[in-house]
């Protein structure tokens, strides 16, 4: 028969059998330290260590850096708007209100977009700690089986990587008003509402102020 | 009276046998000496090995806890923090006027140097106010710098530690690997084989078959 016969006095089988005991109660030992270097890993990770406050720092990090940005740049599109409505006579018309009705949408969708970049940023984040926690436990299994490479360990790492956060100064968030075109346009709008207010009369060559 | 040549073939046969029975115990014992010999050379060999495999198993696992102790959430949240501390004195720009009032006059247009100091202070209020501003959002900046990407960074610190203490399993490992390898082939060991070689027992046989012969002619 093939392979090679084994010698078969007491003794042999007896150690033999004891070194298979031994093995068994290794691999218990082993199973043992793998369950608890896995307990030891999820309640650094998992356990709350890595908490709101750690995240909440994160965000706001990133909305303390662009909102105030976002704010610098509406301030000065507001006194913008109001200074070109200003020289137009439009201060108080109902173009000045479309005006800062269209400041106001730019701003608030802008300041959602930002929201939401810092929240996919602290996404990221919680990638990346998860990330960490299994390249920990790839390198307790790689610890207690030298047939498995700790670079997987690495490479658990590397995949939860943070996208890089934008760090550029924000660029022209506002969309410039031609407050020009508003002129002219509410020029037409105002003498259209007052037309309709205040309609002529075909034999009364007056003005409104004549009317009223 | 019995044939002489049958007597003769009779007592040589039971003198062979008697020969070949001390050969067979002789070879015994020396079984029994070799196979215990092997039982201890294999008993100590799966000791050392298995002490050699603790050994680098232990050091491996020292590396992976040293990471791990070095990746504990306090331990990150204060290298977070001195990051930051780092990053925001690395960023900040040093001739911001809040924390150097004595610059204003580099601050000033060139028009404006003339000017009253009611005017002058009042510019260099806007201008302290844009500093204070300028810093709290570079502080920002270093703050999200220092969980990503900057050089000590959250992320390349996990990075490097990994790295290092992969390193160290994988080099232990490698020696598990090889030495286990030594290790089989000093499984593969096996005792020495004794076996009864009596030439006299074709003779012994032969003997007592003239002898039987000889006796069952008399019968």
């Amino acid at each position: 028969m093939g392979g090679k016969s084994k010698p078969s006095n007491n003794e042999m089988v007896e150690f033999e059998k004891q070194q298979a005991a031994e093995a068994r109660q290794k691999e218990a030992e082993r199973q043992a330290r793998l369950e608890q270097g896995k307990s030891s890993i999820d309640a650094i990770f998992a356990g709350g260590g890595f908490d709101q406050p750690f995240y909440d720092k994160y965000k706001n990090a990133a909305l303390g850096y662009q909102l105030p940005q976002l704010q610098d740049q509406y301030t000065k599109q507001k006194e913008q708007t109001t200074f070109d409505l200003a020289r137009a006579g439009l201060l108080r018309s109902t173009a000045a209100g479309q005006a800062q009705a269209d400041i106001e949408s730019q701003k608030a969708a802008q300041e959602a977009a930002i929201r939401a970049g810092a929240d996919q940023q602290v996404a990221d984040l919680r990638k990346n700690v998860s990330g960490q926690q299994s390249a920990a436990l790839s390198q307790l299994y790689a610890t207690e089986d030298p047939n498995v490479a700790a670079n997987t360990a690495i490479q658990s790492v590397q995949q939860a990587q943070l996208s890089t956060p934008n760090l550029q100064p924000l660029g022209e968030l506002f969309k410039p008003l031609v407050i020009g075109g508003i002129a002219a346009g509410g020029g037409a709008y105002n003498q259209n509402v007052a037309n309709t207010l205040y309609p002529k009369r075909p034999n009364y060559g007056g003005s409104y102020s004549d009317v009223a | 009276m019995c044939d002489p040549m049958s007597a003769i073939a009779a007592i040589g046969a039971i003198g062979s046998a008697l020969y070949s029975y001390s050969v067979q115990q002789d070879v015994m014992s020396k079984q029994s000496r070799a196979n215990a010999d092997w039982v201890s050379y294999q008993r100590r060999k799966g000791e050392e090995e298995w002490a050699r495999q603790e050994q680098a198993r232990q050091r491996a696992d020292a590396a992976r806890e040293d990471t791990l102790n070095k990746l504990r959430p306090e331990a990150q949240k204060e290298a977070q923090g001195k990051e930051q501390e780092r990053v925001t004195q690395d960023i900040t720009p040093t001739d911001l006027l809040d924390q150097h009032p004595e610059l204003l006059q580099d601050k000033l247009l060139s028009g404006q140097k003339g000017a009253s100091p009611i005017i002058q202070q009042d510019i260099a209020d806007k201008i302290t106010q844009a500093s204070r501003d300028a810093r709290a959002r570079i502080a920002n900046l270093a703050t999200i710098q220092s969980y990503g990407g900057s050089q000590f960074g959250l992320q390349n610190r996990a990075q490097d530690l990994f790295n290092q203490s992969s390193a160290d399993i994988n080099l232990e490992g490698n020696i598990r690997r090889g030495s286990l390898g030594a290790y089989n082939v000093e499984k593969g060991v096996e005792p020495i084989r004794y076996q009864a070689n009596n030439m006299l027992g074709g003779l012994g046989g032969a003997l007592a078959g003239i002898a039987g012969k000889g006796f069952g002619g008399q019968v």
